[in-house]
C-alpha cells in the first residue's frame, strides 16, 4: 500500500539520510552546528500562509515537489559548452559552480593575486580550518527558517572568497553556479563564505544559472563578513530557467567604515525567494543595496530584505523596481530595524514596480521599525502601469508596440541598472534585460 | 498627399469635430488657427493615430491609401510625423537608443538597410547641426528635466531626422519665448520641401511672421469656418476670432 506523500515526513526522512553521507571532512564545531540545524529541523514544521512572512510566497508550490540531496557530480560539461556564456567569457577570476560543486576543470583561477584565496568550500576545510570555524555560521541571527536549516546541516560544498586586510583585486571574481544534468527533483545545498579583511576591496559576481530543463531546487547561503574599512561590490544575477526553483540567503556583516553596494537582479525560476538580512556591527558602515527583478506569467518572486542597525552612524539604502507580466506574482518585504543605540542612522527604503498585465500582483510591504529618536529614515513604494502617452509617444516614431514597451521598461529600470560600478557587468544586465524584454513581448 | 472629408469624430460620445474637410498637397503649408477648445489638437492627434477618438463619420485619404486603417507606428513609416505640443519625459529611456530605434524602424520599413553606429552618429550630427540642438541633450533620457523650448526644439530635431513626408506642428510655438520661436521657426523652414506637406497648428498668429503659410484655415466650433491665404493670419491678428465665431453661428 502507497502512503500519501507528506513533504515534511519527506523532508525529515531527506535530512536523516543526508546526514549518514560523509562528507570527507569534519570538525567538532561544525559537527555540532549541522546537529543543532537538524535538530531544529526535525522539531519544526514548514512555514504555511498563516506565518506573516510567508504569506504570500506560494511555498507549496515548492514542496509538492520530493526534492533530494544530490550526492557526488556527474556532470560533463565543458569548457566548449560555456563558449557562449558571455559572463563566463568576462577577463575574470571564475569559479564555477555545478549543482552546488565547485568544478576545477572549469575554474579559472590562476594568478590570483596575494592575499587572494578563491577556492571550493571543502577545499577550504582542510586549508583554512580556523578562519572557517571563526567566520561560518556567524553572521546573522539564531537561524530558524526551514530550508536555512537544511543548507546548515546538510551542505557539502560550496567556496570560500577570502581577501587579506589591505588587498585589492585587479578583476571581478565569479562565482558561477550552474545547475544541469541530473534528472527532476534534486536539490543542491551549497554554502558559501566571503571574507574581506580590514582595508580590502572586490567586486564580486554571483551567478546563478541553469543549462538544462530538470526540475530541481538550489539552496544558497552565503554569508558575507565585512572587516574595517573593506569595500565590496556584490551582484547577483538570477538568471536559472523556469523549471528551477530558487531559495537563497545573504547574510552581511559589516565592521566599521566598511561599504556593501549590492545589486540584484532576478529573471529566472519558477518560484524564487531571496532573503538579505544585514547587520551593522560599528559605526560608520554603508550598506547600498539595488535590486531588478522580471516576473513573467507563471513566476512568483519573493525578495526579503531586513536591515538592522544596532550602532550608530550608518547608512542603509534599499532600491528595487520590479517589472511584472501576465499573472506573474512579486513580493518585496523590506524591514529596517533601527535600535534604540543607533543615533544618526541614515535609513531608505524605496519599492517601485510596474505592472505590465491586468492578471500581475504584487505584495509590498516596507516596515520601519524606529527606537533612536535622532534618525533620518524613510520609505517609499509605488505601483504603476505604463503610461499610454509614453506608449504613444514612441509608436508615433515608428516603433512597434513590442518595441516601445521594451524600451520604457528598460528605461524604468535604468536607474538602478546605472548603479553597477563594473561597466561590464552593467552591459551583461543590460543586454540580458533586453533579451528577456525582447523575449516577453515578442508574445503580443 | 492628404484629403480628409466629411470628417465627424467624437470623445466620449461629445462631437468635437464636424464636417472637416481639408486638402493638403505636397509643397504646401497650411496653418490651422483657432480659439482655444476648438478641436486643433483633436485633428492633429487623429492624424497621428491616437487612441481615445471615435471617427463616426467621414474620410482620411493619404496618399491614396485610408488612414485610419493604420496603427499609429504604420503611419509613422509612411511618413506622418507629429510634433506634440506637450512631448512627454521619458525618465530613463535614453535619447540616442530611441533615435536609433526610430530612425532604423523607419528604414526597414521602406526596406533601406539599418544604419550602423557610426552613420547613425553622422547623421545625428547633421541633423542637431541643422536645428541648432545642443548635443549634450542627446546624452540625457527623452525630454526628461527639458525645459518647454528644449522639448519643443527635440521635436523639431526629431522631424529634421526623420524627413517625414507630411508633418503636423501642434502648437509648437506655445511655451517659447522670441529667441526659440525663432530657433523652432528657423529649422521648421529649413525642412520645408517640395514633397513635404506641413500643417501649423497654433492659437497665435506670432508664429507665422517666421513661418509663412500658403494657406490659413480658421476652425471654431469643430468646423473650418474659412480659409484664406496668409492675410487672413494677420486678420485675425487684428480682429481676434470672435467675428468668425459668430459668422458661423449665424
Amino acid at each position: 500500500m502507497s502512503v500519501a506523500y507528506e513533504p515534511i515526513r519527506h523532508y525529515r526522512e531527506a535530512l536523516a539520510q543526508g546526514l549518514k553521507g560523509s562528507s570527507g571532512y569534519s570538525y567538532p564545531w561544525l559537527e555540532k552546528q549541522r546537529q543543532v540545524a537538524a535538530s531544529r529541523f526535525l522539531h519544526q514544521s514548514f512555514p504555511t500562509r498563516k506565518d506573516e512572512d510567508w504569506r504570500y510566497s506560494g511555498i507549496d508550490r515548492v514542496l509538492v515537489h520530493p526534492f533530494l540531496p544530490a550526492g557526488e557530480n556527474v556532470s560533463t560539461l565543458t569548457e566548449e559548452d560555456l563558449r557562449h556564456d558571455v559572463l563566463y567569457q568576462l577577463d575574470a577570476y571564475h569559479l564555477v559552480l555545478i549543482n552546488g560543486i565547485p568544478v576545477p576543470a572549469l575554474s579559472r583561477l590562476d594568478g590570483l593575486p596575494a592575499g587572494v584565496h578563491i577556492m571550493g568550500m571543502r577545499e577550504a576545510m582542510v586549508q583554512f580550518p580556523d578562519l572557517l570555524a571563526a567566520r561560518l555560521g556567524k553572521t546573522g541571527q539564531d537561524e530558524t527558517q526551514m530550508f536555512m536549516l537544511l543548507n546548515r546541516a546538510l551542505f557539502d560544498d560550496g567556496c570560500l572568497v577570502y581577501i587579506e586586510a589591505d588587498c585589492v583585486i585587479d578583476k571581478p571574481i565569479v562565482l558561477n553556479h550552474l545547475t544541469t544534468g541530473l534528472p527532476d527533483n534534486y536539490m543542491f545545498l551549497p554554502r558559501n563564505l566571503v571574507v574581506l579583511g580590514a582595508g580590502a576591496n572586490a567586486a564580486l559576481i554571483e551567478r546563478f544559472g541553469s543549462t538544462g530543463p530538470s526540475t530541481c531546487f538550489n539552496i544558497v547561503l552565503t554569508e558575507i563578513s565585512l572587516e574595517h574599512g573593506a569595500v565590496l561590490d556584490h551582484y547577483r544575477i538570477q538568471e536559472e530557467s523556469r523549471h528551477t526553483f530558487h531559495m537563497s540567503r545573504v547574510s552581511l556583516q559589516q565592521a566599521a567604515r566598511s561599504r556593501y553596494e549590492g545589486t540584484s537582479i532576478t529573471l529566472g525560476s519558477a518560484w524564487s525567494r531571496t532573503e538579505f538580512n544585514a547587520r551593522f556591527d560599528e559605526q560608520d558602515a554603508v550598506c547600498l543595496t539595488n535590486g531588478i527583478y522580471v516576473v513573467d506569467d507563471g513566476q512568483l518572486m519573493d525578495f526579503h530584505v531586513d536591515i538592522e542597525h544596532a550602532v550608530p552612524s550608518c547608512v542603509s539604502r534599499e532600491r528595487f523596481k520590479g517589472i511584472l507580466l501576465g499573472k506573474g506574482r512579486a513580493v518585496f518585504d523590506g524591514h529596517v530595524k533601527v535600535l534604540q543605540d543607533a543615533q544618526q542612522t541614515d535609513a531608505h527604503l524605496s519599492n517601485t514596480n510596474l505592472l505590465l498585465e491586468p492578471g500581475a500582483e504584487v505584495d509590498i510591504k516596507p516596515q520601519l521599525e524606529i527606537y533612536a529618536d535622532d534618525v533620518k529614515c524613510s520609505h517609499g513604494t509605488s505601483i504603476a502601469q505604463l503610461e499610454p502617452e509614453q506608449l504613444f509617444y514612441l509608436q508615433s516614431r515608428g516603433l512597434d508596440i513590442k518595441q516601445a514597451k521594451q524600451m520604457l521598461c528598460l528605461g524604468f529600470v535604468s536607474e538602478v541598472l546605472e548603479t553597477c560600478k563594473a561597466q561590464v557587468v552593467m552591459e551583461y544586465v543590460g543586454s540580458l534585460l533586453q533579451r528577456e524584454f525582447l523575449k516577453l513581448f515578442s508574445d503580443g | 498627399m492628404l484629403s480628409i472629408k466629411g470628417l465627424k469624430i467624437a470623445v466620449e460620445n461629445k462631437i468635437i469635430l464636424h464636417d472637416l474637410d481639408l486638402e493638403v498637397g505636397a509643397g504646401e503649408v497650411h496653418a490651422i488657427m483657432g480659439p482655444n477648445g476648438s478641436g486643433k489638437s483633436t485633428l492633429a492627434h487623429v492624424l497621428a493615430g491616437r487612441d481615445g477618438y471615435d471617427v463616426t463619420e467621414g474620410d482620411i485619404i493619404y496618399d491614396g491609401k485610408n488612414l485610419l486603417e493604420m496603427n499609429v507606428e504604420q503611419r509613422a513609416r509612411k511618413g506622418i510625423f507629429l510634433a506634440m505640443q506637450y512631448p512627454v519625459e521619458l525618465p530613463g529611456v535614453s535619447t540616442l537608443s530611441f533615435l536609433k530605434a526610430s530612425v532604423n524602424a523607419m528604414r526597414s520599413s521602406i526596406g533601406e538597410q539599418e544604419l550602423d553606429a557610426v552613420a547613425f552618429m553622422k547623421l545625428i550630427r547633421s541633423k542637431a547641426k541643422l536645428v541648432g540642438m545642443d548635443e549634450d541633450i542627446l546624452k540625457r533620457p527623452i525630454n526628461t528635466g527639458f525645459s518647454g523650448g528644449e522639448k519643443k526644439r527635440n521635436e523639431i530635431f526629431q522631424m529634421a531626422l526623420l524627413e517625414p513626408r507630411l508633418a503636423i506642428l501642434d502648437e509648437t510655438d506655445s511655451g517659447l519665448d522670441i529667441d526659440a520661436l525663432r530657433v523652432v521657426a528657423d529649422g521648421v523652414n529649413s525642412l520645408r520641401a517640395d514633397d513635404r506637406g506641413m500643417i501649423l497648428i497654433t492659437h497665435y498668429q506670432r508664429l507665422l511672421k517666421y513661418i509663412e503659410p500658403d494657406f490659413v484655415h480658421v476652425l471654431a466650433g469643430g468646423r473650418i469656418v474659412k480659409s484664406g491665404d496668409k492675410t487672413l493670419a494677420q486678420e485675425l491678428e487684428n480682429r481676434g476670432y470672435s467675428w468668425l465665431e459668430a459668422e458661423s453661428a449665424a
